[in-house]
C-alpha cells in the first residue's frame, strides 16, 4: 500500500520533475549558448563592438542589450536593446530566418557631423546574410527592421538651431520587391509642434531608386514620387511632390486679417545631388481678401516660385506675383540668406494693369538685413516716367523701424545717411544720367493706415538747406490719389549740372513751396524763388551770345528768379517765370497744352550798355539813334518745347529800324539770325 | 448642303467685294493738282518711273521725281498708292522741301481718315524747325514740282499755311 502510494506520488510528479530538469538544463544551455554567442559576436565584431548582455528565448527571441558600435558608417551607434525574432527554416543546413528586428532607445552620435549613410545600404539591406560558427546561417531577407525611440541628431532646413535631436519611430520592411518605410517623428516642443508622420517605399531598379513617399504634418499633406538615379554611385534626385490645398485659416496671420475664404497649394521639385539638394517650390493662392483698417485689399492670382539650396541655405525668390485690387500687379524677386536673421536682396516691381507698355511703373530694391521690427541697409525707389525717363531715389545707410514696437499701429521711422536723386534716360538698355542730386540725410515718419500712406514728416538735408514735406497717398481699385506739400528752404545749389532740355551749370539759393497732387489727374503747383542765381554753359544762350557778340550773356550772375507754375496732364500753366539780373530782366507766361504745344509771351529788358557790346546791335542802335538806357522786347514763343518759334511782337528798336532800313536789309538780318539758329540746331 | 456652302461662300465674297468697293469709292479727297504740260498725261507715271531708274540722277532730282509720282497718285485720287509712296518718300536720306510737303500730305490724309494719333505725330514732325521773326509776319518758301504745281509755304510763329497753285492746301497750327 505504501509502495503503491509512493509510486503514484512519484509518477504524479515525474512530468513536473522532467520538465523542471529540462528547463533547468535548457536555461543552463541557454546561458552557456548566450555566453558563447556573446563572446563569439564580440570576437567577430572586433574591439569597436560592445555588448551588455544577450538572452535567447523561444518566445521573446534573441535580445541583445546595451549594444554599442563605435565608428559604424563613420558614427557611433548605441541601443539599449536589440531584439531579433526568428524562425527555424531548415534543420539542415541550420538556417535562422530573422522575422523582426526591434531596436529600442537607439542613439547615433556625431551623425550631424558625418552624415555618411550611403544609399548602398538600401540595396544590401535585402540581401544581407551571415554565416556563424557551426554552419549557422542567418538570413535577413524576410526581416522587418523597427526602431523605437531612435534619437537622431540632425540639422533641418529652416531650423534656427544648427542641429536638433529628434525622436523617431519607424519600420523598414523589405519583404517585398519594394522596401517600405513608415514612421513618425515625435514633437520636440520647438521645431515640431505635433507629430510628423511619414511613409513610402523605395524600389531599386538597376542603378536607379524609385521613391514614393508622403508626409503628414499638421494641416500639410505632401505626397510625391520620383527617382534617385545612380544611387550606388553619385546619387541625383529628381522627385516631384505636391500638397493638398490648405485653408488660409491655418495661417494665423491670414486668419486674423482675411475676409474671404482662400486656399493655398504647394508644388515642389527636389533635384540635384543628395548632399546639395535644390528645392523648387511653387505656391498658388487663387484669390483672397485682406481686411485693412476701413478697407479691404483684394489679392488675386497669387503665385510664387522659390528655390532653396540645402547646402548654402539661401532662398532664391524667382518671383512672387499677385494682382492687387485689380489695379496693379506686383512682382517680388531676390534672395534671402539666413532665414532667422535674414540678409535680404529683394526687388519689388509694381505695374498698373491698364498700362501694359511699360516694363513696370514703380520698383523698390532693398539690400540689407532684417531684425525684429527693423530693416537696415540700402534701398532704391525707381519710377519709370514717360519717354524712357527713369527717376531713382537711392537711400544709403538707411534703417526702417517701428516707432513703437509694442503699438498695433503701423507707424514707422525711416532714416538714411545719404540720399541720391538721379534722373536718367534709358536708351538701348543703357542708363544715361540727366540729373544727379546728393543730399546728406533723410528722416521720415510714415504711417500705414489701411490703404492710405500718411507721410507725417519728411525732411531731407543737403546743400546747406532743407526740404521738408507732408502728405498722403491712397490707392484702391477705383481711385488713385496723392497729395504732397514740399517746402524748400534755402537749398544752396553750387554748380549743379543740368542735362536737359540742354546742358547748363546752375548755382543759387532756392526756396519755395511745391505741391503735387493727383485726383482724377496729376497736378504740380508751386512757387519757387532763387537768389544769387548763376547760369553758365547754357548752350542756346552761348550761341546767341556768340552770334550777337554779347559775351556778358554767356554768364548770368547774381540773378533773382521767381517761378509760379501749375502743371497737369491736361494743361500746364507757368503763370510767372521772372528773371532779374544786371544784364537781363525777363517776365514771362506760358501755357502748355495736352499735346505739349507751348504758347507763351516773354518780355525782355536789356540795358543799352549790355547790347552795345555787340557790334551788330551797336550798329543797329546807331541807325535807330537809340538813346534809351534800357531796351524792351516783347516776344511771342510758340511750338513744341524742343522746336520753339519766336516772333518779336513789340520793340521800339525794331520799329525804328523798320522805318530806316530797306526791306532787303531787314530780310538779310533775319536770314542771318535764322541761319545761326539752324546751325545751333545742327 | 453643298449648294448651301456655295451660296454662303458667294455671299461672303460679295460682302467683301462690296465693302472694298465702298472703301475705294469713299476716297473723295480732292487735291487740285496739275499735270505736267511737258509729259503726256497717259504715260506720265511710266515716264516718271523710267526717269527714277536712271543711274545718273542726282539725289535732289531723284527726290523731285519721286515727289512727282506722289503727286500723280494724289491727282488720280489713288490714296492707297499715294500713302505708300509718301511713306517711301519721307524715308529718303535726303531731307528737303519735298520731304516737308510729303509730311504735309500725310498729315492731310491722316486727318481725312480721322487718325488723330498719326496726325499729332506728323504735326510734331512738321513743326520741327525753330526760327525767329524780327521784321516779317511769316517766313516764306516757294517750290515748283516737276508736274508744274506751285507750292508756297508760310511759316507763322504759331501755324503753317501751305498754298497749292494759289489755293490753301492745308493749315497746320495750334
Amino acid at each position: 500500500m505504501r509502495k503503491s502510494v509512493l509510486r503514484d506520488f512519484f509518477l504524479f510528479f515525474l512530468p513536473f520533475i522532467i520538465c523542471f530538469t529540462f528547463l533547468f538544463f535548457l536555461s543552463q544551455f541557454s546561458r552557456i549558448v548566450s555566453a558563447k554567442v556573446t563572446s563569439l559576436i564580440t570576437e567577430m565584431a572586433g574591439p569597436d563592438f560592445s555588448l551588455g548582455g544577450l538572452s535567447i528565448s523561444s518566445a521573446r527571441g534573441i535580445r541583445l542589450e546595451r549594444v554599442k558600435v563605435h565608428n559604424a558608417f563613420g558614427f557611433d551607434f548605441s541601443a539599449d536593446a536589440v531584439t531579433f525574432k526568428y524562425s527555424w527554416q531548415h534543420l539542415w543546413p541550420v538556417k535562422l530566418a530573422i522575422k523582426n528586428i526591434v531596436m529600442a532607445e537607439v542613439k547615433i552620435d556625431q551623425w550631424a557631423e558625418t552624415r555618411r549613410f550611403s544609399l548602398k545600404e538600401i540595396r544590401n539591406f535585402k540581401n544581407r546574410r551571415f554565416k556563424f560558427w557551426g554552419g549557422l546561417e542567418v538570413v535577413l531577407n524576410e526581416a522587418v527592421f523597427c526602431f523605437e525611440n531612435f534619437y537622431l541628431d540632425i540639422s533641418l532646413p529652416l531650423d534656427k538651431q544648427a542641429s536638433r535631436e529628434l525622436t523617431i519611430d519607424f519600420c523598414l520592411d523589405g519583404r517585398d520587391q519594394k522596401i517600405s518605410f513608415d514612421g513618425k517623428i515625435s514633437p520636440d516642443g520647438g521645431f515640431l509642434a505635433t507629430p510628423c508622420h511619414f511613409s513610402g517605399h523605395f524600389d531599386p531598379v538597376g542603378k536607379d531608386l524609385l521613391v514614393d513617399a508622403s508626409v503628414d504634418y499638421t494641416e500639410y499633406h505632401f505626397s510625391g514620387s520620383g527617382i534617385i538615379s545612380d544611387f550606388l554611385g553619385q546619387p541625383q534626385a529628381d522627385i516631384k511632390f505636391h500638397s493638398q490645398p490648405i485653408s488660409l485659416d491655418y495661417y494665423r496671420w491670414f486668419k486674423t486679417v482675411k475676409t474671404k475664404e482662400g486656399q493655398v497649394s504647394f508644388l515642389g521639385h527636389l533635384t540635384g545631388p543628395l548632399n546639395d539638394l535644390n528645392v523648387k517650390m511653387e505656391f498658388i493662392i487663387p484669390s483672397t481678401e485682406i481686411a485693412l483698417e476701413k478697407d479691404t485689399l483684394g489679392l488675386d492670382h497669387i503665385s510664387g516660385l522659390i528655390n532653396y539650396r540645402l547646402r548654402d541655405k539661401i532662398f532664391y525668390i524667382k518671383q512672387i506675383k499677385a494682382a492687387v485690387d485689380n489695379n496693379f500687379a506686383i512682382n517680388i524677386s531676390g534672395k534671402i540668406e539666413h532665414i532667422f536673421s535674414p540678409k535680404l536682396e529683394l526687388r519689388c516691381q509694381m505695374q498698373y494693369l491698364e498700362q501694359s507698355s511699360k516694363q513696370y511703373d514703380w520698383a523698390v530694391e532693398f539690400q540689407g538685413q532684417s531684425s525684429e521690427n527693423r530693416l537696415a541697409g540700402s534701398a532704391q525707389l525707381i519710377w519709370l516716367g514717360a519717354e524712357s525717363r527713369q527717376y531713382v531715389c537711392l537711400l544709403k545707410d538707411m534703417s526702417m523701424q517701428k516707432k513703437d514696437p509694442l503699438s498695433a499701429k503701423s507707424d514707422f521711422v525711416v532714416t538714411a545717411k545719404g540720399l541720391e536723386f538721379i534722373e536718367q534716360i534709358i536708351r538701348d538698355n543703357k542708363e544715361l544720367p540727366l540729373q544727379k542730386l546728393f543730399f546728406d540725410q533723410l528722416a521720415l515718419e510714415v504711417n500705414f493706415l489701411g490703404k492710405r500712406t500718411l507721410i507725417e514728416q519728411l525732411t531731407v538735408d543737403g546743400y546747406g538747406g532743407r526740404v521738408s514735406a507732408q502728405g498722403n497717398f491712397y490707392f484702391n481699385e477705383k481711385e488713385r490719389e496723392y497729395m504732397m506739400d514740399f517746402n524748400l528752404n534755402k537749398i544752396d545749389f553750387k554748380d549743379i549740372e543740368v542735362f536737359y532740355p540742354v546742358y547748363a551749370e546752375v548755382s543759387g539759393i532756392i526756396s519755395g513751396q511745391v505741391s503735387a497732387s493727383h485726383h482724377k489727374g496729376g497736378q504740380v503747383k508751386g512757387v519757387l524763388t532763387a537768389e544769387r542765381f548763376r547760369l553758365t554753359h547754357f548752350n542756346p544762350l552761348d550761341k546767341i551770345a556768340d552770334f550777337l557778340g554779347l559775351s556778358t550773356m554767356k554768364e548770368i550772375i547774381d540773378a533773382q528768379i521767381v517761378v509760379d507754375f501749375d502743371l497737369s496732364a491736361q494743361e500746364s500753366i507757368i503763370e510767372q517765370f521772372d528773371f532779374d539780373s544786371e544784364s537781363l530782366q525777363m517776365r514771362s507766361h506760358f501755357n502748355v497744352s495736352k499735346g505739349r504745344w507751348l504758347e507763351g509771351v516773354v518780355a525782355l529788358s536789356m540795358p543799352r550798355v549790355t547790347l552795345a557790346e555787340s557790334k551788330i546791335f551797336k550798329r543797329l542802335m546807331a541807325i535807330a539813334r537809340e538813346r534809351e538806357e534800357k531796351l524792351d522786347f516783347l516776344v511771342r514763343v510758340s511750338g513744341y518745347a524742343d522746336s520753339l518759334r519766336t516772333e518779336l511782337i513789340e520793340s521800339t528798336l525794331r520799329d525804328t529800324l523798320k522805318e530806316r532800313l530797306s526791306t532787303r536789309i531787314q530780310k538779310y538780318i533775319e536770314e542771318k539770325i535764322n541761319k545761326a539758329m539752324e546751325s545751333q540746331r545742327n | 448642303m453643298k449648294t448651301m456652302r456655295i451660296l454662303v461662300s458667294f455671299l461672303m465674297i460679295l460682302c467683301f467685294e462690296m465693302s472694298r468697293a465702298a472703301y475705294l469709292f469713299a476716297n473723295d479727297l480732292q487735291i487740285p493738282l496739275k499735270s505736267s504740260p511737258q509729259i503726256d498725261d497717259s504715260f506720265q507715271l511710266l515716264d516718271l518711273r523710267n526717269k527714277l531708274q536712271e543711274s545718273r540722277l542726282k539725289p535732289e532730282e531723284r527726290n523731285k521725281t519721286h515727289f512727282a509720282i506722289v503727286e500723280y497718285f494724289l491727282k488720280t485720287n489713288d490714296l492707297t498708292d499715294a500713302q505708300m509712296a509718301l511713306g517711301q518718300h519721307i524715308q529718303s536720306d535726303l531731307v528737303d522741301i519735298t520731304t516737308f510737303l510729303a509730311n504735309v500730305y500725310l498729315y492731310k490724309i491722316a486727318n481725312y481718315r480721322h487718325d488723330q494719333r498719326k496726325a499729332d505725330l506728323l504735326k510734331k514732325g512738321i513743326f520741327d524747325n525753330k526760327f525767329v521773326l524780327l521784321f516779317e509776319k511769316f517766313q516764306q518758301i516757294q517750290f515748283t514740282s516737276l508736274l508744274g504745281n506751285k507750292y508756297e509755304i508760310r511759316h507763322f510763329v504759331d501755324r503753317i499755311e501751305v498754298l497749292l497753285n494759289g489755293d490753301v492746301l492745308e493749315k497746320i497750327g495750334s
